[in-house]
Parts: structure tokens; sequence; C-alpha cells
């Protein structure tokens, strides 16, 4: 059992050893696949142009010498329910990218999609002693903040701070060095459900691995699909996943809301395979070949063989329309897509300036999704594809894996987070000392 | 179009199992990677014959066989010395160089160490260079620069042959085949061999008549006269007191005179002693006994 507040400092420093060693694997539990990567870091040098981001948006530094993907098992919408299962899953993948990396892995960065995140804003504010703004001011601001009352089943899985304010001014991403009186910072807190992260964590320590970081799903599939400007002025990422879509708000370049809908693509197989009455693996294959959801005069004229092995000749060869198919599909998707719409509502996504939507995952790769999602989430949709990192497979550059992307860049370059600041100790201070030397004075 | 049956893939886990995916864990660690990848097979290549010369039989035969095709490359008839040729040195000298090689030709050159050779012959006393090297046609071929007697330092018992610098070249035991070079005596006489030489080549006959030169107490020379005159040299400079002499005999002619001692120790104050009734006895007591 891990306390996940308490080993997220310990979790940093076993990724920079990590680091230090070159060799890393990032790892997407998702409820339809499980993923893979691994990744060699190499040092700064490797850096083309001198100028402050690099090339590749400074993700040069890494290349991916190692993947696996395989079907995932013992996992329902985003969460363990079979750990036996589950564990055999992280296995082949990873022994399989072990195998393809020739090297042995030992950390691992993992990122769950389950557990229902929640998101809070939470603010703090307090007079800085020094003129100038330090890393422990910045660690006493982060501790003054006022932590809401979550369940207590829940742990934080990330406290990132989103904008500090010195002085009436705001909008500070990095207010060290600066001159000021008065500090207050708001914070991003995402919790999610304790049970989830500890069973994950347990998988990850029955295959002989350290967990060196976890993150939200929603978070990283965020950072591999969102382009910078679209962080800076605002966007939401939603990944349609097999089993939950996850949605997540950037702004200023940092995430300020993340949630899961419990619905994704693997409901509409299941729909598929009651409504045409087949196996779930000949509605996947359906799906993905014929699937659809703007339906046009064509389909009416494009036939589907259904194939099915029931030993019932009528049952087995049946012939449907596309459109069929699609009347299947299109309710489904439309219902996802409301539901995330209903959340976006919830985090008031219209008060941001810019209303794009960028659309990933693997259920946003079923034709003509853009279109019913202009329709249902605004006029600013677009279908976002995983940034490039360096030697990553083809097979790996879709929409699909954008969690797994996500991951990488997340273990590259993770973002500064509640736990990477200390505040100020406040038992030690001159006073105390002068009391130590005191009682030695009196005594001695 | 070909049916994939689905239910086939349902049978085989394809997960590891635990010991595999440990097993596999382990085989790819850093250590038993290149263990697996370098001496292990190593070990296979090199397994048959350490097998092979765990016998004794075995190893000898094996040695004798690579000691034959050692021999029998470097017996070629092209890699054989035939003779010895020696450049610069007198017909003794030669004999002792041959001596001293012990060469039984025809030898290999391969059996030959040239550089031992040339110290071999630089360890006798006569040769001051010495340049061995093998020339075409079978030819060791060494090449020696003697040392030039140039004084004769009387002992006790017989000469020794010294070189302008006082190196040491032969001894002898009369002044036979050395009568030409000059005579110093005197204890010590061999370390200040130079300034002899020196002095020599300051009187260069135009004194007749040196007998030879004394070493007296470690510091100076006297110059001993055939008549049994003595001229004593300063420490420092003797030279210049030679110089002085002859000026002086040159004008005075003074060394034709009956003095029995030219005292020049100061060159500001020369002394000129007076023979005693024994004349020639008394001196010839003195040299090396009073400086």
């Amino acid at each position: 059992m891990i306390e996940l507040y308490h080993s997220q400092r310990a979790m940093r420093a076993m990724r920079s050893a990590a680091l230090q060693r070159g060799v890393i694997a990032v790892l997407d539990v998702g409820t339809s696949k499980i993923g893979c990567l691994i990744l060699k870091f190499e040092g700064a040098e490797n850096r083309i142009d001198g100028d402050g981001v690099g090339s590749l948006a400074g993700q040069s530094g890494f290349q991916v010498i190692g993947s696996a993907l395989t079907k995932s098992r013992g996992i329902e919408y985003g969460e363990i329910v079979s750990m036996p299962e589950t564990e055999r899953a992280i296995r082949t993948a990873l022994q399989s990218a072990q195998k393809m990396a020739n090297s042995r892995v030992d950390h691992v960065i993992a990122c769950v999609s389950g557990g229902s995140p929640r998101s809070y804003g939470l603010e703090g504010d307090m007079d800085i002693k020094s003129e100038i703004v330090d890393d422990k001011d910045i660690g006493d601001v982060l501790g003054a903040c006022i932590i809401p009352s979550y369940e207590i089943d829940r742990e934080i899985l990330h406290a990132q701070p989103v904008n500090f304010s010195l002085d009436h001014r705001t909008g500070l991403s990095d207010p060290r060095g600066q001159i000021g009186k008065h500090l207050s910072v708001d914070m991003h807190l995402l919790t999610i459900k304790e049970k989830t992260i500890q069973d994950l964590a347990y998988c990850i320590k029955r295959c002989d691995l350290e967990l060196a970081g976890v993150a939200s799903s929603s978070y990283v599939s965020a950072l591999s699909s969102l382009v910078e400007d679209e962080k800076e002025l605002g966007a939401a990422c939603v990944d349609l996943g097999g089993g939950s879509t996850n949605i997540s708000i950037f702004w200023k370049k940092h995430m300020i809301f993340a949630e899961t809908v419990k619905m994704g693509g693997e409901l509409v197989t299941r729909d598929i395979s009651m409504g045409l009455q087949v196996p779930l693996s000949a509605a996947e294959r359906i799906k993905t070949r014929n699937g659809g959801v703007l339906a046009t005069g064509i389909d009416d004229r494009e036939m589907i063989e259904i194939s099915s092995e029931t030993g019932d000749w009528e049952l087995d060869r049946r012939i449907i329309s596309r459109s069929d198919l699609i009347g299947i599909m299109r309710p489904r998707i439309e219902e996802i897509l409301e539901e995330v719409r209903a959340s976006l509502d919830n985090a008031g996504f219209d008060d941001l300036p810019s209303q794009k939507i960028v659309l990933t995952g693997g259920a946003s790769q079923v034709p003509g999704i853009e279109s019913l999602a202009n329709k249902i989430l605004g006029q600013q949709v677009r279908l976002g594809r995983p940034m490039r990192i360096h030697r990553l497979p083809q097979a790996y550059s879709g929409p699909t894996c954008a969690g797994l992307v996500g991951l990488s860049l997340f273990a590259a370059h993770p973002q500064d987070e509640w736990w990477d600041f200390s505040p100020r100790s406040k038992n030690f201070s001159g006073q105390s000392v002068s009391r130590v030397f005191r009682w030695f004075k009196d005594n001695w | 179009m070909q049916q994939i049956n689905f239910s086939k893939f349902r049978k085989r886990d394809p997960a590891p199992s635990r010991f595999r995916y440990k097993f596999s864990r382990w085989m790819l660690s850093p250590l038993i990677k290149k263990a697996v990848l370098y001496a292990l097979p190593l070990f296979i290549i090199a397994s048959p014959f350490l097998i092979y010369f765990q016998d004794q039989k075995n190893k000898e035969q094996a040695q004798e066989i690579a000691f034959d095709l050692y021999r029998k490359i470097i017996e070629r008839p092209e890699f054989m010395l035939d003779a010895l040729s020696i450049e610069g040195a007198s017909d003794s000298l030669n004999t002792e160089i041959r001596n001293i090689l012990g060469l039984n030709f025809p030898v290999s050159s391969f059996d030959l160490n040239l550089a031992d050779l040339r110290e071999l012959v630089l360890s006798l006393p006569p040769v001051e260079i010495a340049e061995t090297h093998i020339k075409g046609g079978g030819i060791l071929h060494i090449k020696v620069n003697e040392k030039t007697p140039a004084l004769l330092l009387k002992k006790e018992m017989g000469f020794t042959v010294l070189s302008a610098h006082g190196d040491y070249i032969r001894s002898v035991s009369s002044r036979e085949h050395f009568s030409n070079l000059p005579v110093i005596t005197g204890v010590g006489a061999e370390t200040a061999a130079s300034q002899a030489t020196a002095i020599l080549k300051v009187i260069d006959k135009k004194l007749s008549q040196v007998r030879g030169l004394v070493f007296v107490g470690h510091r100076r020379w006297n110059i001993i006269m055939t008549s049994g005159q003595i001229i004593m040299l300063p420490e420092n400079n003797p030279e210049q007191a030679i110089q002085k002499i002859l000026i002086l005999d040159k004008a005075e002619q003074i060394l034709s005179r009956q003095i029995a001692v030219f005292d020049f120790r100061l060159p500001s104050r020369i002394t000129l002693r007076v023979p005693t009734a024994n004349y020639g006895q008394t001196n010839s007591e003195i040299i090396g006994v009073r400086n």
C-alpha cells in the first residue's frame, strides 16, 4: 500500500535517479490497451539550437528505444477489477518493450484514467518577509493554501500552482526573484480515488518495477495533443478512450480542470455487439473498419458482411448497410459528447477566452466525429494527434497513443508541483537556537 | 476473405509467466547481458583448447611443434649471419672483441640482440664508441672508435695507458710499445689527467728533456727534467707558469743553469733552489715527497 501524497516526493527522486541511469519506462494502463514506451535520455548536448526552447519544443533530449502495445485485461472503465489479469497484461507489455529496447528498466511512470478525478481550485496568500521572492516563499505560500475537505478515500494526484500574484500583479508563472510584499497563489488540485492508484501501484510492484511518478491520464493526453498556443489561450482536450473519456482544460499553459466521463469506445462496441448480435471481437472489427457517425446516401448502398460462428447459417451470413451501423453508433457517441459538454459546462469552459476543443484518443478516429462534435461541443473542434517524439514508431503516432506520448513528455519535463517546494520549517528559528544556548549556559 | 478464428487466440495466455518475466529481466541486466554477449562465446571457443592443453603431453607436443616452426623460420638463409667485420679496431682490440662476443657463425640474426652486443663491445676499456648493425649478405658489422693512448701512468708495478681524459685503456708491463707517450705519476694522477694533457700541450716540445709529470698532494703537478731538475707548478693556471718558464729560459737560459728546483707555486714569487752537494740524488728523493 502506498500513501500517494507522502510518496510523491520520493517518486520525484526516483525519477531523477532513473534519468541519471538514462532509461525509464512509461506505462499507460488503459481500458482497451496497455501501452509501454521505454525512453532513453541523453544529455542536453543533443540540443541543436541555442535558444530557449530547442528543437521539438525542447523534447529532443530523449528517444524511444522500446515500445509495446497489448490488449488490456482486467480493467473496466479505467479501473482495475482483476489484479492478476492486469498484472499479466502489464508484464506482457513490459517484457516485449524491454526485449525491443534490449535493456532492462526498473523505473516506470504510469498514468491513471479512472478513479473519478475531481478538480479543486485552491487559493493561498501570505506576506513575504524578505523583499525578494525565493523558493522558500513559494513553498510557504503553497503551504498556506486552504485544502478543501475531500473524502477520506481520495488522494491528491496533482497539485500544480497555476498562477501567482504579487502585489496586485497577477498572471505570473514564476515570481521567484521578483520584489514584492504580498504573494498569493492559485493552485489546481486533483484528487482521485485512493484505491485506483493503490491497485495500479501494487500491480507495478508485482512486476518488480519502481513507480517513479503518476499522472492523470487527462493531463498527459492534453500535454501531447494541445499545441502551445492552445495551452496558452485556453482549450479543452477530450481524450475519447476505450473505457472512459478524459477531459482536461488548459489555460495559460496550466491545467485548470480535469474530469473523466465513464463512457468510451467500448460502449459503442457493446452496442454494436448487442444490436447486430455478433461477438464483441467481431463488433470491434466492424466498428473500426466500417464505423461512422454521419450517414449519407451512399451509406445505404454500402453493404457490410457480418460473419460470426454460431453455426446458424442465416445468422452467420448477414449483410447490413453502413447506415444501419451508423444508426447504432451515432446515438452512443452523441451521448458521450453530450456528457463531455455537460462536464465542460460544469467547469465553466464557456468563460474562457478561447473555446478550442481538441478531440483525441482512439474513438476520435471514427469518421465524421468532427462534424458531430461541432454540433454538440461548439465550432472550434479539431482532431488532435500527439506531437512527435524522437524515434516513436509509426504505429504509435496516432491519437490512440496520445496518453503514452504525453506521459513521455511528462517524464521528461514534469511540471513543478506542490511537493517540489518545501515550506520553511517552523520549528527551527533563531529563538530556539538561543534557547538551546541558554540551556547549555545554565546547566554547565 | 479468410475467416479469422477468434477463439484460437484465447487458448494461450500471451503473458509471460512470473518466472519467465523475471528471468528475461535478469538476462537483460547489464552484467549478465555482457557476459552472455562476450564471455560466453569466448568461453565456448576457448574451452576445446583448454581441455586439450590440460594434458601435459599434448602441451609439450604443441610447444615442440611451435618451437620447431620458430627455428625453421629464423634459420632460413635470409636471416643467417656468416661473418663478423670489425671496423676501426687495432689487431689486439679486434681479437678482444671477437673473444668477448664469442659468436659461432653461422648464427641467426633473430638470436642476436644488437643492443646487447654493443654494450658488450663498449665494456672493453679501449673502446670509445661502438656501433653494431647487420649488413646485407649476412655480415654483422661492428664499427668501433678506439680511445687514443695519450698518457702513460707509471704505477708501482708497470704502467697504465690512459686516454687524454684519463680513461683507462690498458695496462702494460713496460714502456716498449708506448715510448712516445709522456709519463705521469703520483697518487691520483689519473684523476687529473686532463690537466696533465693541457700542461703537456703547452710544453709541446719547447722544453726538451722532460722526463715526466708528477702529481703532488692531489692538487698540483711537478715537471721532472732528465737532468733531475724539478719545476714545481702552481695549482691554479699551471699553463701560465710554464709560459713564464719558457720566457725566462729563452731570455736567461735558466734551465741550463745549476738549479735544482724551480718553485713556481706562487707565480708572484718564483723561488729557485740551488742543488746541495749530492746533486741529483737528493732531488730524486724529493720527487713526490714534498710539495
